[in-house]
């Protein structure tokens, strides 16, 4: 099957194909009425998916979910389970009041509807035994929603899911902080995954930095770290603190766009990018904010891995590290 | 005389496969019995496949098959005439390439993988994916009409300009503001903009689900309970 993390800017999706023209979408930024939130249907669409075997969205944030109404939409009737995190905001989203629309026209039924959430063991979501694949939900607990719900902090009960396919794993941490980590590690030791979608895109968990380091070599150990990224974000996005630790646990790092932390020059950059195989935000023509600033600057762009039980397969993986040691001063490289 | 004819298919080693018996029932035809037909573009219905450059189909009227070097035998038109034998080449390769453009990599034989590859040769299948528009079904309302509709707000936010002339349907002229819709949307399968919209229905406000009911239902989606517990999982 194949994964990919779509390079939706400063939000998060990521789709699994698996075959027989289905899919399985875990999360769908980025924000709403962007450009940006038709990228997955676009995607999904280019790829000639006529099925949503699951529409997963982690938490209520944009960047996570300002694309779901568009999927939702066109495959109102093609999608046999939606999960979602109830957290402070879902209730008062779009996606939401659609979601009610459908099942009160009677095009969606209720067991269709699914709480992400754990008890005290991961909770599978979808096994294939053709495939060998299972995907489990391993965060948040049920009492870390209630409280995430209560506190209104929805990247605190940010949903986990983990996939196993043989012995390769690919772990997708959406938004979440330290405290969820704090819980899986002590209920199931330390997670070692060939691909980690890391933490609220490279941003901060609310941790310390010797409580970074902890994260990263007793908790989860990803042989890649990916950051769903956008060239402009302004939250400091991904952190160098976050990085130096992902490097130091001998974890590559891939960002789906570059951002001035890496390159004062970045049309020089995308100059040099690699060209655009996928849907995805990131531009090669010259594009700037009002404010003159260059935007979606592709690093990896939407990446592209091919998983079976034998190996787990960047698509241009080498082409992309060659790209990065061309780059002014690539945050991954300090490590 | 005996004319051996040109059209011969090499052993494809790669694939383990022999054409020697294809080739022998062509080398058997006499050259007279040949003929050689252009196939300068295929479409079928709407659908126009971008050729990488025109080529000749070799009609044998003898086995009433055309043949084309490099496609054929994978595919071989079969026609009382030429003219029948291509239009069956042409639907063919039609119908081989929609089953197999949306099979991923994983999921295709080795089988499915050379016919994309044969195929491949003479249609630029890229070229065909960027250009071909994509259908999306899309909700929204008229944002403004002044008198007439002129742009709109999707579901998800965004607004676009929609003017009457790329509406399909003639109605859309009466729409108000504020009318909601449901739309089928070609798009641009590169920039997703739109290129005209097919159909085009009014909605009725749904109404909205009372409090209570929402609170209820909310209790019963309940968590995970409903899938398989505590399956096998070790880190």
């Amino acid at each position: 099957m194949e994964v990919f993390f779509l390079d939706v800017a400063q939000g998060m999706c990521h789709i699994m194909l698996i075959g027989d023209r289905t899919a399985i979408v875990i999360d769908c930024g980025s924000g709403r009425r962007t450009k940006q939130s038709t990228i997955p249907l676009q995607f999904l669409q280019r790829m000639g998916i006529e099925r949503i075997h699951a529409l997963l969205t982690t938490h209520s944030h944009n960047d996570h979910m300002g694309g779901a109404i568009n999927i939702l939409g066109h495959y109102q009737d093609q999608i046999d389970r939606i999960g979602f995190v109830n957290d402070g905001e879902f209730l008062t989203s779009p996606y939401w009041e659609r979601i009610k629309e459908l099942l009160s026209d009677g095009k969606l039924e209720r067991e269709q509807l699914i709480r992400l959430e754990c008890s005290n063991a991961p909770q599978e979501l979808w096994n294939n035994s053709t495939l060998n694949a299972k995907l489990h939900v391993i965060a948040p607990l049920p009492v870390q929603n209630l409280l995430g719900s209560d506190q209104e902090r929805p990247n605190a009960t940010s949903a986990v899911l983990i996939l196993d396919i043989g012995c390769k794993r690919i772990v997708f941490a959406s938004d979440s902080e330290f405290v969820e980590w704090k819980d899986i590690q002590r209920s199931l030791g330390t997670i070692p995954c060939n691909l980690l979608s890391v933490p609220h895109h490279g941003g901060y968990i609310k941790c310390s930095q010797d409580e970074l380091a902890w994260l990263y070599q007793d908790a989860v150990k990803p042989e890649v770290a990916i950051i769903s990224v956008g060239t402009t974000n302004n939250h400091g996005h991904p952190r160098e603190d976050i990085v130096r630790a992902l490097t130091k646990c001998g974890a590559k790092v891939m960002c789906t766009q570059v951002t001035k932390k890496c390159s004062d020059d970045l049309e020089s950059v995308r100059s040099i990018s690699l060209p655009k195989r996928y849907a995805g935000a990131s531009s090669k023509a010259a594009c700037f904010t009002g404010g003159g600033n260059s935007k979606n600057v592709a690093c990896a762009g939407t990446i592209r891995v091919k998983i079976d039980e034998k190996e787990v397969d960047i698509e241009h993986f080498a082409a992309h590290q060659a790209l990065v040691e061309k780059i002014q001063s690539p945050l991954c490289r300090f490590g | 005389m005996t004319f051996v004819i040109a059209l011969e298919y090499p052993c494809d080693v790669a694939h383990n496969i022999d054409y020697s018996p294809f080739n022998q029932r062509r080398r058997q035809c006499e050259v007279t019995d040949a003929m050689q037909t252009p196939i300068t573009n295929i479409s079928i219905g709407d659908t126009r496949y971008p050729m990488r450059q025109a080529c000749v189909g070799t009609y044998f009227r003898a086995l009433e098959e055309l043949s084309v070097q490099g496609v054929s035998p994978h595919i071989v038109g079969k026609g009382k005439s030429a003219e029948e034998a291509s239009n069956d080449f042409c639907l063919k390769v039609h119908a081989t390439l929609q089953s197999l453009i949306n099979k991923r990599p994983f999921e295709m034989t080795d089988e499915d993988q050379l016919k994309l590859d044969v195929i491949s040769q003479f249609i630029d299948v890229t070229v065909y994916q960027n250009t071909t528009p994509i259908k999306v079904r899309q909700f929204g309302r008229i944002r403004r009409a002044r008198p007439y509709p002129e742009s709109v707000a999707w579901d998800d936010g965004r607004v676009e300009q929609v003017p009457i002339d790329k509406v399909e349907d003639s109605d859309y002229v009466t729409y108000r503001s504020g009318q909601p819709f449901e739309a089928v949307v070609q798009r641009d399968p590169i920039t997703f903009e739109l290129i005209r919209i097919v159909s085009i229905e009014r909605r009725h406000e749904s109404h909205r689900m009372p409090a209570e009911e929402e609170s209820q239902l909310l209790d019963e989606i309940g968590s995970l309970k409903n899938l398989r517990q505590n399956t096998e999982w070790t880190p």
